[in-house]
């Protein structure tokens, strides 16, 4: 019986204490989950985009002027600046959950046709990309280099083409079951202009920007870089964000199997101020990319 | 009757509990003054401070978060501050027309210099707005926009239609707009419009700037809680981080999972006791945090206190408060031992000197100096036992007296009755012969009792004397043997004895010893009691040979039982065995064996005569010789009588 009133006298103060530490917590909480972003390609999440590889290149057309040596190293110069932003860009708009590298072919490229051949809209960038192709990545072709067009096994694979001309495009490649252009268009809903066929299994994605008009012309050199990123969103996948004369679409699909929400012509953009949309005119300092479209890449915030 | 105390007055004893060899409890009185005084002082002190802890702690939370509502408030209003000032810095006053001499239609019929130099001047006063644009509402085209550039202002070479861009929508409808926070490479931004209106308040277009949070980042910068650990952070409604007191906002990070975080940006306030939670912060500290949601910009304030500061106080109060319970249950506890001690030892005292009065031993009196009532009642017990030995001594001296007084006329009528018997006074008839032998056995009787009562008196008195010498053993046996051979043979009772022949010699008193074995030995043949209508004993064919002490016997002869007289060295004392065949002892007789006038009555030795002194007697030669006696028994079977005495130093 004394056992007992000393073992319930000790209990007791034992859990005196016990309450009395108790009611000294705070209110705990579960601590932070950390989820993971996984980024792939615009609406593709079966294409990572995490690790981004750019080959990029001046391709200059036959018929245009001589390439000093001055000359492309004040454009190289201006390349890495763009091209070192844009990576920048790309790492604040992901979370440094993506990064893009790069690696400038160390020398021009004389494509093998005049300007009149090239200049062909939103053509230009499939002519030079397969153009390129053949000649660089292919060991037969005549600017084959061997440790430059070397990536990683995991790696995003883009052409990216400073051109000596006009214009300002990018797309990614997606494979395909059929192999008319005007069937894939028909199949997707959109504009046969918009679907090429690549001839080449390096590019996962590929753009063209001017060299005139993005590097070189001072009323744009101040978006130059934004130009750039926004031609490597397509690269992407990532759509457009403006309206303008042409065909305004924002969803491409991958497959006939996945009926675009928007038929050809159809103005349905949603306008917005980002790299995608009327941002790709001012500094890439001060862009951003919309957020549902980051999210459709995969990113979780 | 046994010495230990404790025959005599039965004490329950418990098993002390000792402290570093220092006894904290050990008898009932003491563990419940232990107890007690421990439960009355260190229970209500552990509760009363278990409730002081919980009252503070209480009191602390709510200031803590008292402070962090009022930190959290005090940011958001500093934030609405910033955003209201920057967007009524994009609140444009359109005149009259001076052209016309109306009020302004459309921005286009804005001088493109006078626009350009306000917007201007807005971009060169304040530094974090980095694009200002103005808008016309007919064609919701941009009529200029200026950039800030890392070479300087420098005009946008492309004017947009942004018709379907929503700062311009909501602008144009009249509403200032504050868009999303975005990230970009110069850290998070947002978008602001508001409607231009002319003086009759008609919208005519929209002024829209990109602006930078530095503002809100330095507002931020310098909150701090506590000893300049607790910070504030603000996040977006996506759960990026915008402004921290600690960090660059541009890490890019995202703390929407943090579940505060979450909640707050669902649109709820966490502030108040109530919404106080706490956990591991996303910086890996845990922390005391409230937050609360600006829902007017989709901004969450968070303040997150290191608990560690922000409990520190506390904590001190914690730590002293524990301290001082502790130091005040050990006191207590040292205190209750002592007290417990103090009232308990003279207790013991008493019962101590109460046992040996028992056992009629008053030698000692009981020493108690508590100068109270406790030494008071050792008084009154010492003097009660002063009249106690009183009485004693004068039983002892009565007992000892009558006895010796006795002695001398029974030993007179002995001899006078022997000398008549033998005819001294003439030949006596049969009747007289059988009359006068039983006034002789009555006599030896008395004699007897009177020698034991004697012997008594005098151990009791301290006057047995024993004088102790190294002793053969063996002759001293033999010799007692063939003293009680008559007895024994009266009775059929055979002795057997075998000795060891180099039985080392014992340290023991002759005349002494001699008594202890006539008095063991004699006791052996008094209670094995014969047979009777036995012609042979079941015994007769295992008895030792012709060797024995006993002498020869023969075939045929009828034995009543056995004595057998051995010896064992057991280390340093020679034990000497008298076994018999007898009655027997049951296991309760055995315990009161030794006392004083203790008989066992049973209804076979109901005739058998004796004092009840003998026992006792030889218990007390045994012991005066530095020996043990003790008995075996079992009824029906047989005793074993066994005393041990020391070997002779000699011997070893």
């Amino acid at each position: 019986m004394k056992r007992l009133f000393v073992v319930g006298l000790l209990c007791g103060m034992v859990a005196a204490s016990a309450v009395g530490l108790f009611l000294f917590k705070n209110r705990v909480e579960e601590n932070v989950k950390v989820t993971q972003s996984q980024i792939h390609r615009y609406g593709d999440p079966e294409t990572s985009i995490e690790k981004v590889r750019i080959k990029a290149f001046y391709v200059v057309p036959t018929d245009q002027n001589e390439v000093n040596e001055e000359k492309w190293r004040w454009l190289r110069a201006r390349m890495i600046y763009a091209l070192d932003q844009a990576a920048l860009f790309h790492e604040v708009q992901f979370r440094r959950q993506s990064a893009i590298v790069y690696d400038i072919y160390p020398n021009p490229v004389i494509l093998s046709r005049n300007s009149d051949y090239y200049d062909a809209g939103s053509r230009t960038v499939i002519l030079i990309s397969n153009e390129i192709e053949k000649r660089v990545f292919r060991p037969s072709g005549d600017l084959y280099d061997e440790s430059f067009v070397q990536s990683g096994p995991s790696e995003y694979n883009v052409i990216g083409l400073v051109y000596e001309g006009p214009g300002g495009w990018g797309g990614a490649v997606y494979e395909s079951g059929l192999e008319d252009p005007e069937k894939i268009a028909d199949c997707l809903g959109i504009s046969p202009a918009m679907v090429a066929i690549v001839e080449g299994e390096f590019a996962d994605g590929f753009f063209l920007v001017s060299n005139k008009e993005y590097f070189f012309d001072p009323n744009f050199r101040s978006f130059g870089t934004s130009i750039v990123y926004h031609e490597l969103g397509h690269a992407m996948g990532l759509p457009d964000r403006y309206v303008s004369k042409g065909i305004e679409i924002d969803n491409v699909s991958a497959s006939c199997d996945e009926p675009p929400e928007q038929a050809a012509g159809v103005v349905s953009v949603r306008q917005t101020n980002d790299i995608m949309g009327l941002g790709r005119f001012k500094p890439i300092e001060i862009n951003y990319i919309d957020r549902e479209l980051t999210r459709e890449m995969g990113l979780v915030e | 009757m046994p010495d230990d105390p404790d025959y005599i007055i039965r004490v329950k004893k418990d098993k002390p509990v000792k402290l570093f060899g220092f006894q904290l409890t050990g008898s009932r009185l003491r563990n419940k003054i232990f107890a007690r005084v421990v439960f009355v002082s260190v229970v209500p002190l552990a509760l009363a401070a278990a409730t002081s802890l919980y009252i503070t702690g209480l009191s602390h939370r709510y200031d803590v978060a008292r402070i962090e509502d009022n930190v959290i408030q005090n940011t958001r209003k500093e934030i609405a501050k910033i955003i209201e000032e920057t967007v009524s810095t994009f609140e444009l006053f359109i005149g009259i027309n001076t052209a016309t001499g109306r009020p302004y239609t459309a921005i286009p019929e804005l001088k493109r210099e006078d626009v350009r130099f306000i917007l201007e001047g807005i971009l060169n006063d304040i530094s974090y707005i980095e694009t200002i644009s103005i808008i016309d509402i007919s064609n919701k085209a941009e009529f200029l926009k200026l950039i800030r550039g890392a070479d300087g202002i420098v005009d946008s070479w492309k004017f947009n239609d942004v018709g379907g861009i929503e700062y311009f929508r909501k602008a144009a409808g009249g509403s200032n707009y504050v868009g999303h926070v975005y990230s970009t490479i110069r850290g998070p931004m947002m978008t602001v419009s508001v409607p231009v209106k002319n003086n009759e308040g008609t919208i005519i277009g929209v002024m829209a700037g990109e602006i930078k949070l530095e503002p809100i980042q330095d507002v931020v910068a310098q909150i701090r809680l506590g000893e300049d650990t607790g910070y504030v952070y603000v996040v977006e409604e996506f759960g990026q981080l915008v402004a921290h007191t600690e960090r660059e906002s541009s890490e890019f990070l995202s703390v929407g999972r943090i579940p505060l975080v979450a909640y707050v940006l669902s649109g709820k306030n966490s502030i108040g006791l109530g919404g106080q939670s706490r956990y591991t912060s996303f910086w890996g500290e845990e922390v005391i945090a409230a937050g609360s949601y600006m829902s007017e910009y989709g901004l969450a304030v968070i303040a997150e206190w290191p608990v560690k500061d922000a409990n520190a106080f506390l904590h001190l109060v914690r730590n002293q408060m524990a301290g001082f319970v502790i130091a005040v249950t050990i006191a207590t506890i040292i205190v209750s031992v002592f007290l417990a001690n103090r009232i308990v030892k003279p207790i013991q005292e008493l019962t101590r000197v109460s046992k040996r009065v028992a056992i009629g031993k008053f030698d000692e009196t009981a020493s108690v100096k508590t100068g109270d009532e406790i030494e008071d009642l050792a008084m009154s017990f010492n003097e009660m036992m002063k009249g106690l030995k009183q009485l004693e001594e004068l039983r002892e001296e009565f007992v000892f007296i009558a006895a010796h007084e006795l002695r001398t006329p029974v030993t007179a009528i002995k001899g006078y009755i022997q000398m008549v018997l033998e005819g001294a006074t003439g030949p006596l008839n049969d009747k007289t012969k059988e009359f006068l032998t039983k006034v002789v056995d009555a006599n030896k009787r008395l004699v007897n009792l009177v020698n034991d009562l004697l012997e008594v008196a005098r151990s009791e008195a301290g006057r047995l004397t024993v004088t102790t010498v190294p002793l053969e053993m063996v002759p001293i046996v033999r010799s007692v043997l063939s003293e009680l051979k008559p007895l024994a043979d009266e009775k059929s009772i055979q002795f057997v004895y075998n000795p060891d022949s180099s039985l080392p010699k014992t340290m023991a008193d002759e005349g002494r010893l001699k008594e202890v074995l006539v008095n063991l030995i004699g006791n052996a043949i008094k209670y094995t009691i014969p047979s009777t209508g036995s012609t042979g004993s079941p015994q007769a064919g295992s008895l030792p040979g012709p060797e024995g002490p006993s002498g020869p016997r023969t075939a045929g002869q009828v034995v009543s039982g056995t004595v057998t007289i051995r010896h064992e060295v057991q280390g340093e004392k020679l034990t000497t065995h008298i076994q018999d065949t007898g009655v027997g002892i049951s296991k309760e007789a055995q315990k009161k064996l030794f006392e004083k006038f203790y008989r066992v009555q049973t209804e076979q030795t109901q005739s058998i005569t004796g004092t009840g002194l003998g026992l006792f007697i030889v218990k007390q030669i045994v012991e005066k010789m530095n020996g043990t006696i003790w008995v075996t028994s079992e009824e029906g079977k047989g005793s074993t009588f066994s005393f041990s005495l020391p070997i002779a130093a000699s011997a070893f």
